[in-house]
């Protein structure tokens, strides 16, 4: 079965003005199939959501190619956005919006019929039980609810390809924790969730296999075992150090 | 290039709604247009009318240097300011000088006098002083001494002179009657000023120069704010890049952005300018001043909103392709501050009569579309440089959208990055014409 996501030597070179040319991505590979669970860890600035972006289409690679769904990034970009969902790392919701409004206006926006977008829009907001605040502005919800409704706007599409940018950050446990399940419960129904985080619980609870990504370049990849077995440590954390050369 | 309709009415929808919510976008682009300024406008008039009654029933003091010469004229004066006393404004009352001169009616005094006339109106103690100085037996010459930088002094004279005035017509009409002749032989060529426009005219020339201006005022303000908040303000907020993930065209997602912020400007300048009428209407009322109601014809009107909606679509498109470059919001602001006024320092063209709307000025922008409406608004439109100036604000508003998609599909100036291999990015420059030597 082809992958749901390849990454062939992505690389991103960014221009600045004072500190010349910068690499935020270099050369990544990776892939990640239907039904997995893929982490990108990470510190912070080590190219996690450069990598993501390129993989959504917001940047374009400098060099190096990678599909999505089976769609090129840089050829087809509408075809990657219509298979994927991402969820960005400061949940980007209209704030003059209500949760039920921005599920209707980006599902309209996938192109998806009156008849099927009203049923699917109640189906997520039970889904993440976000019903109660269906009606609020989103700039009234607490940071919970406002990632539950980023995530609602992900998925209201129902795409099989899940692209989350530190998707616990700032939450609390609880919230968190439904997220990890959430997350779960995506690869049970066999989709592809690739997300990048730093917080180790995170990826020993949910990731198939993690690529980890330091300096722009990817350190090394595979199951946490395979990390284990090859650094020699027992601890992800003292994997993670290992392989990062902190 | 195709576009999906579908998608940038998707766009426009949210964006409308999202706008709409926005209190300081409903502050800027229309309660201060609807409210603010006329009620600016009508407190103006009022400070102004109360500043003109307390000046009309302020006495002026005066004194009389030389009456010897004149010997009618205290008598005019006082009987002028007795009949101003009765009318009960501008009111005037004669005061002895403070320093009599030793020999009233001499040549040598009265020329102290009037030297003196300064430093009396400068401390305060007279507000002007007449002075009359026989020229030959028979004959005076009359000066009004004041100060101009003074509201009392020139107030002063202005009823002075008015008085004066009378007093010169009495003298004729009795020279006249003691020789038996008509009054009108003393007027040599006298000039009657008879104006045949009409009423409803010269309001329509002062509208036809003012409305312009105000149009292009009041359609860049409207356009100002939602301008920046769905450009800068949504990459700020992050949510340019949730909707960049949707699968929406570039030209899509700017033209879905762009219609609200035309709408508002329209609604913003439309808004305003009727209140404004309301207030002139207001204002003319209580002036008791009869306004005929059809100033504007049909087609004037029709040209109007025409033009207002070619001013909204080109500041609009301008102003988002601007607030796209910016990486902040008060960036923004710091960017459109110069634009607007930029925009508008051609307007001022309508209101300046001997501006024609010549080939040459069809093609500059706003101050094309400003002349264009004037003309309209007067009825003297000369169709073909209207329609050339029409079709260049089209074309300059075209290449602002076409700019502004250009924008929008670069990943620099969406999400407010270091360009990637463009030379001068960062800058604003750089920024400008990046666009459109890198590759898409």
């Amino acid at each position: 079965m082809q992958p749901a996501i390849t990454a062939d030597r992505l690389t991103k070179t960014f221009l600045d003005r004072r500190r010349g040319p910068v690499t935020a991505a270099k050369e990544i590979s990776f892939d990640c199939g239907y039904g997995e669970v893929f982490g990108l860890l990470g510190t912070n600035g080590a190219g996690k959501t450069t990598t993501l972006r390129m993989l959504s289409t917001v940047l374009t690679p400098t060099s190096g190619t990678a599909t999505v769904a089976g769609h090129d990034v840089v050829r087809a970009p509408l075809l990657v956005r219509r298979a994927i969902g991402f969820l960005s790392g400061n949940t980007g919701l209209y704030a003059r919006l209500t949760p039920r409004e921005t599920l209707w206006y980006f599902g309209r926006l996938h192109g998806m019929s009156h008849e099927r977008l009203g049923p699917r829009v109640e189906q997520v907001l039970d889904l993440l039980d976000l019903r109660p605040h269906a009606d609020v502005r989103c700039e009234r919800l607490s940071t919970g609810n406002r990632q539950k409704a980023s995530i609602a706007r992900a998925i209201v599409h129902d795409p099989p390809v899940l692209i989350l940018d530190e998707p616990t950050l700032g939450l609390d446990v609880l919230v968190a924790s439904a997220m990890v399940r959430f997350i779960a419960d995506c690869r049970a129904r066999g989709k592809c969730v690739i997300f990048s985080t730093h917080i180790l619980s995170e990826v020993e609870k949910l990731c198939d296999r993690i690529a980890v990504v330091h300096g722009g370049e990817v350190k090394a990849a595979g199951t946490i075992e395979e990390l284990r077995l090859r650094t020699g440590k027992p601890l992800l954390e003292e994997v993670f150090i290992s392989l990062v050369g902190g | 290039m195709s576009i999906s309709l579908r998608d940038a009415a998707v766009i426009c929808a949210g964006e409308m709604r999202s706008l709409l919510r926005d209190r300081h976008t409903v502050v800027y682009s229309v309660l201060i247009p609807v409210f603010l300024y006329p009620t600016l406008f009508l407190g103006m008039v009022q400070v102004v009318t109360v500043a003109k009654g307390a000046s009309e029933r302020r006495v002026a003091r005066y004194a009389l240097v030389g009456e010897d010469s004149a010997p009618r004229l205290a008598e005019h004066l006082a009987t002028a300011s007795i009949a101003r006393s009765i009318a009960g404004k501008n009111q005037m009352t004669r005061l002895d000088p403070p320093e009599a001169p030793a020999s009233p009616g001499s040549s040598p005094d009265v020329l102290l006098a009037r030297a003196s006339a300064a430093e009396w109106i400068r401390s305060g103690k007279l507000d002007a002083v007449v002075v009359v100085q026989a020229t030959e037996p028979g004959c005076a010459a009359i000066e009004v001494l004041h100060r101009s930088d003074r509201d009392a002094s020139r107030s002063a004279r202005e009823r002075l002179s008015a008085a004066l005035d009378a007093f010169r017509e009495a003298e004729l009409l009795r020279e006249a009657t003691a020789l038996g002749a008509d009054r009108t032989l003393f007027d040599l060529l006298p000039v009657a000023d008879l104006d045949l426009t009409p009423r409803s005219e010269r309001l329509r020339d002062a509208l036809a120069r003012l409305a312009p201006l105000l149009l292009v005022v009041m359609t860049a303000l409207g356009a100002l704010y939602p301008a920046l908040d769905s450009t800068v303000g949504e990459r700020e907020r992050g949510t340019l890049e949730t909707t960049l993930i949707a699968p929406v065209g570039r030209t899509e997602l700017i033209v879905g952005k762009f219609l609200p912020v035309m709408a508002l400007a329209i609604a913003a300048a439309l808004l305003n300018f009727a209140s404004m009428a309301a207030a002139l209407w207001v204002f003319f009322l209580q002036a008791k001043v009869e306004v005929p109601l059809a100033i504007l014809s049909p087609a004037a009107i029709i040209t109007l909103l025409a033009g207002e909606a070619i001013l909204a679509l080109f500041f609009g498109a301008a102003m988002m392709a601007a607030g796209l470059f910016a990486r902040s919001f008060k960036e923004g602001q710091s960017y459109l501050g110069p634009v607007m006024l930029a925009a508008i320092l051609p307007a001022v063209a309508a209101s300046i009569p001997e501006v024609r709307l010549s080939p040459l000025f069809a093609v500059v922008p706003v101050a094309n579309l400003a002349l264009t409406l004037r003309d309209a608004l007067l009825g003297k439109l000369d169709v073909s440089s209207g329609a050339l100036a029409v079709a260049a604000s089209a074309i300059y508003s075209a290449m602002a959208v076409w700019a502004a998609s250009r924008l929008a599909s670069k990943e620099s100036v969406l999400l407010g990055q270091p360009a990637a291999e463009s030379p001068g990015a960062g800058r604003f420059g750089g920024r400008l014409f990046a666009p459109f030597w890198r590759k898409s």
